[in-house]
């Protein structure tokens, strides 16, 4: 993260809020000043060692300060890790994450994962336990108050605790660290970055170079090691599925996803009672674990992709991408590389998957037939079309990675396709759960045109169940094929395996974000003829001044006073070339240009002054109200409702704050989701 | 001498006949510059005597028939029509400094400061050189798009040019901006029709078969059909007011599958609003390439491969919903559209603990 002085002023206020005015204090001091010894600490924080060792304590438990120790001078140095306290902001979405995928106790793994920092998987459990106690101790109180007062309970009845919360815990977690969520804790992680990386180079060049290194290919070897042993270091950290002895409950045939789905659906989910069964999966109860926030940046960025399909495209194609998405989710740990420990040279093809995946992983409620225009009902046509289409995208296809395109090949494919098709229902005969599909007369529509082209290459017809799901692979190849051919480029085909595969190029596509939050700042800004101009400065690079008004077609008046001011909010720069010595105005050139990088630096500057603000809006607005909200905090009244003990104007401000404070954090989270943009996507 | 021996009306027949050869040439390429030798080719002069011929050149120059001129090959002259000839006979010297310089500058039109600087006239020869002209209605006054501020002449005879009038774009030599907008509004019109299709079925019977769409029709049909289209339209999006019925019109258009070769391209687009007669200008299919352009950095089409033309254009679906519908996060609250958003500081002049816009949001 950049240090700049909102930047500093945001972490500050987010450590603030969550943890206190202790840790925040010291949190800041090192954040502006640097890495920092205890007594160096204490006279910038002017308090105690003893405090300050306490409030130490705290952010190092957290993960928001990295310690080092140096042994040749004997001290211990601490630094900030301002990561970590922005990762703060997005604690509520990943807490909603895990609620919305794996139940209501995930979401409470993660909210107390997130409050303790990191925990032992017996902390956890017991914690667990001891609450499903308490909760059991409360429901009969409750239900004896009730009886006591004509039966009318205020609580909803909770379930009674499951058999054996124990065990649930343990997959739940099992879940969890498998999904990436949470990850197991090593003690290396409280070292900072730049600190693993001095230990290493310095152990590296004291084993392998003999002390000293020369010349740069020394040194471009010494590097490359460097960088070989921190990414082993990361990956023995990851979670390994080994020795996984789960075949969750059996069901393993649609992936993890699949058969969450499928769980929650039996069970009704109405009152998000997730009822996990225990697999006998049990865990190292000395295990530490956290959050890992790389992997939930990444969950967050599928979603923020499939709202932008869903603008762009539409609902149903977007829910298709969703389904594509998860399947690669596993296998994208982190959003950006690190060029210090990933190998950014040559690269490998990003994870893929194919479309038959696709067709079984997505769920059957999704309804793929409807979501793109029927172009026109006559058959010969859409396949000429599609056709057209095809040898168009493998003509590129072929430019890129020297692969012949032939049409035969397409045909091939497709045999080989129905073939595989026709085969299913015989391996999986329990997956025939087409009878009862609702959608059925959606695929009736496509099923002339389906016919048609077996009989035209000669093969029988299949049973119903087969062409049911071939037409609904066709139907998801189809969404597919749109979202590859759109011009921000959501997926690309890079195989023709299972009915073709399919890669995401995040980066370009994170761009395009980047790009339309942009262009929507500067509409709103600087209204159409303002985001006119910078868009094509963008595209065509620098402009000389007097070109503008005739391509953007404005009024030289305008398109200058626009400009100047653009120029003034720091979007747009001039760039003067004198066309001889004389320098003078009439002589001069001037090219207008729009630096990307800068305008989004400035931008994320000035949402992070923005989220601050909010939060400083929120204290003040709290303290308004301090004494309404101290006797909520009061622990004797803890457990009653506010109506009973406040009075109504009491109440009113009570309600009022909480308004405020609703849409203060929402607003609040919506940015985040910018920063996330523009920084971590 | 030799020139003695011809007599004046010899030297005028001879006048005549080269005027009279060369004028069929100038009238073909009124460019061309007729040089000594070429003249002497007509065979007029006898024994392609030069003292004769310059004479007679001398005699055609007087009478302002022929215009010496200078280029990188020499000397040669133009020839000029009889009319103009007379006109530039009725000139005094100063006059017809002016007046030809003017005349050169063809349609572009000259400004008034060149002028000066060729000629080296005094200002007030000048002024009353031009009054003269213009009192003659030989001359007139233009306004060039390019130079608004310059005082510029052209011959009357001559409409400006389309670089000094700005072509299409342009009325009184302002930037006809609300024609411009027009313009891109039909364009969009029949993009987006042809970008999306409108699914009558989306919301309640999904999974009924889609209707036809019109795309196998012969294109004037689908033509015929359009125009009358796009009356209806405006009346059927002026009828959808309510909130649901607006986004449920947004739901029911569906994208085209990929591939799609229906989109239209620049021909099309030139033809259709030819023949749509929507405004009485004829615009090229390069002026509507420029909207088509300006269209795409709006961010309201966007270019596709597709089609006979190979490039065509797709509307977005995110240009279907009004501006003020799509507003961005970072403005929503007070900070993003604060004007002392640069001061702002706790303990500052402003600060969020005395911000009104805050005040204000909240309370909302």
């Amino acid at each position: 993260m950049s240090q700049s002085k909102h930047a500093v002023e945001l972490c500050a206020l987010l450590v603030d809020e969550t943890y206190g005015e202790l840790t925040s204090r010291i949190f800041t001091i090192l954040l502006r000043r640097g890495r920092l010894t205890i007594p160096l600490l204490s006279k910038h924080t002017r308090l105690s060692p003893n405090k300050l060792r306490h409030g130490l304590a705290v952010l190092v438990q957290e993960n928001l300060v990295y310690y080092h120790f140096d042994e040749d001078t004997n001290t211990t140095n601490y630094e900030a890790n301002p990561e970590a306290a922005y990762m703060l902001v997005r604690s509520g979405k990943i807490v909603e994450i895990a609620r919305s995928r794996y139940g209501d106790l995930a979401a409470e793994i993660v909210g107390n994962l997130f409050l303790s920092g990191h925990s032992t998987v017996k902390e956890l459990v017991s914690g667990y336990i001891a609450r499903l106690a308490e909760a059991e101790a409360m429901r009969k109180r409750e239900e004896r108050l009730a009886n006591g007062n004509n039966g009318q309970s205020k609580t909803p009845v909770q379930a009674p605790a499951p058999h054996n919360p124990a065990g649930q815990m343990h997959s739940m977690l099992t879940e969890l660290l498998e999904s990436g969520l949470i990850q197991p804790l090593t003690g290396k992680i409280f070292l900072s970055p730049t600190d693993t990386y001095d230990k290493i180079a310095k152990k590296m060049l004291q084993d392998d170079f003999g002390g000293s290194i020369k010349g740069t290919k020394q040194k471009e070897d010494l590097k490359e090691k460097i960088r070989e042993r921190l990414f082993n270091l990361r990956s023995e950290r990851e979670w390994k599925s080994v020795g996984k002895k789960r075949p969750l409950n059996g069901n393993h045939a649609n992936g993890i996803n699949g058969s969450n789905k499928r769980r929650r659906l039996s069970n009704g989910a109405v009152n998000g009672d997730h009822y996990f069964e225990d697999d006998g999966t049990r865990l190292d109860p000395n295990m530490l674990v956290r959050i890992n926030y790389e992997k939930c940046t990444v969950v967050l960025r599928n979603n923020r992709l499939v709202t932008l399909a869903s603008n762009r495209i539409g609902a149903t194609t977007a829910q298709v991408y969703e389904a594509g998405l998860r399947l690669i989710e596993k296998t994208v740990p982190r959003c950006r590389l690190d060029p210090r420990i990933d190998d950014v040279k040559d690269l490998p093809d990003g994870p893929v998957f194919s479309t038959m995946e696709l067709t079984a992983a997505l769920s059957k409620s999704v309804r793929t037939g409807t979501g793109i225009g029927s172009v026109s009902s006559d058959k010969i046509d859409t396949r000429k079309l599609e056709k057209a289409h095809k040898s168009r995208k493998r003509v590129d296809e072929a430019e890129v990675e020297g692969e012949a395109s032939s049409d035969e090949d397409e045909l091939m494919d497709d045999i080989a396709v129905a073939n595989g098709n026709g085969n299913i229902p015989e391996i999986d005969p329990d997956s025939d759960g087409h009878g009862d599909d609702p959608f059925d007369d959606d695929d009736d529509i496509r099923k002339p045109s389906k016919r048609a082209k077996v009989t035209f290459q000669d093969h029988l017809p299949k049973p119903e169940a087969a062409e049911n799901r071939e037409n609904r692979m066709l139907q998801i190849k189809n969404h597919l094929l749109l979202l590859a051919g759109d011009d921000c480029g959501f997926l690309r085909k890079c195989g023709t395996q299972g009915l073709g595969q399919w890669t995401v190029d995040f980066e370009g596509i994170t761009q395009y974000l980047q790009e339309e939050e942009m262009d929507t700042m500067l509409l709103e800004r600087f209204g159409k003829v303002g985001h006119r101009l910078a868009r094509m400065m963008r595209k065509l690079g620098k402009l000389d001044e007097k070109q503008l008004p005739n391509l953007a077609l404005v009024r030289q008046k305008d398109v200058r006073t626009k400009l100047a001011e653009m120029q003034m909010a720091g979007v747009v720069d001039i760039q003067e070339v004198p066309r001889d010595s004389g320098r003078t105005t009439s002589r001069t050139i001037f090219l207008w240009y729009f630096d990307v990088e800068r305008v989004s630096t400035i931008l994320l500057d000035s949402i992070y002054k923005n989220m601050s603000r909010c939060f400083q809006r929120l204290d003040i607005e709290r303290r308004r109200v301090q004494d309404v909200l101290a006797l909520t905090e009061r622990t004797d009244l803890l457990d009653e409702q506010p109506e009973k003990y406040m009075d109504t104007e009491q109440l009113n401000m009570l309600h009022e704050i909480e308004e405020k404070e609703e849409s203060l954090l929402g607003h609040i989270g919506r940015l985040d989701e910018l920063v996330a943009i523009f920084r971590d996507y | 001498m030799a020139s003695s021996s011809h007599s004046r009306a010899e030297i005028a027949a001879w006048k005549e006949e080269i005027y009279e050869a060369c004028s069929p040439i100038a009238q073909e390429n009124p460019r061309m510059i007729f040089r000594q030798s070429d003249v002497l080719d007509l065979d007029i002069i006898p024994n392609d005597h030069l003292e004769t011929l310059l004479i007679v050149a001398q005699c055609l120059l007087d009478e302002k028939l022929f215009k010496a001129v200078h280029d990188t090959h020499g000397m040669g002259w133009k020839l000029r029509t009889v009319d103009e000839a007379k006109k530039y006979r009725s000139l005094s010297v100063e006059q017809e400094a002016v007046y030809s310089l003017i005349d050169e500058a063809g349609d572009e039109g000259i400004w008034s400061k060149t002028i000066k600087a060729k000629t080296n006239l005094h200002d007030s020869t000048f002024t009353s050189c031009i009054k003269h002209l213009s009192s003659k209605s030989m001359i007139s006054e233009m306004k060039s798009v390019e130079h608004p501020t310059r005082k510029m002449y052209i011959k009357s005879s001559l409409s400006p040019s389309d670089r000094a009038t700005g072509g299409p774009w342009y009325t009184d030599g302002e930037l006809d901006e609300e024609f411009i907008n027009q313009a891109m509004t039909v364009l969009y019109a029949y993009v987006s029709k042809r970008t999306f299709y409108r699914s009558k079925t989306v919301i309640k019977e999904a999974h009924r078969s889609p209707k036809k769409v019109v795309r196998k029709m012969s294109p004037e049909h689908v033509k015929a059909l359009r125009n009358e289209g796009l009356g209806p339209r405006g009346v059927e999006a002026g009828r959808v007011d309510e909130r649901t019925a607006k986004r449920l019109a947004y739901e029911s258009m569906l994208p085209m599958p990929a591939g799609y070769q229906g989109y239209p391209g620049v021909d099309e687009l030139t033809l259709f609003v030819e023949n749509g007669k929507f405004f009485s200008q004829t615009l090229t299919a390069n002026d509507i390439q420029t909207l088509l352009d300006i269209m795409c950095f709006d961010d309201r089409i966007e270019r596709v491969v597709a089609g006979s033309e190979g490039i065509a254009y797709k509307a977005l679906r995110k240009s279907l919903l009004d501006e003020d519908e799509r507003s961005s996060v970072l403005t929503e609250a007070p900070c993003g559209r604060c004007p002392v958003f640069d001061l702002c500081e706790e303990g500052g002049p402003v600060g969020p603990s005395n911000c009104e816009y805050f005040s204000d949001w909240l309370s909302m």
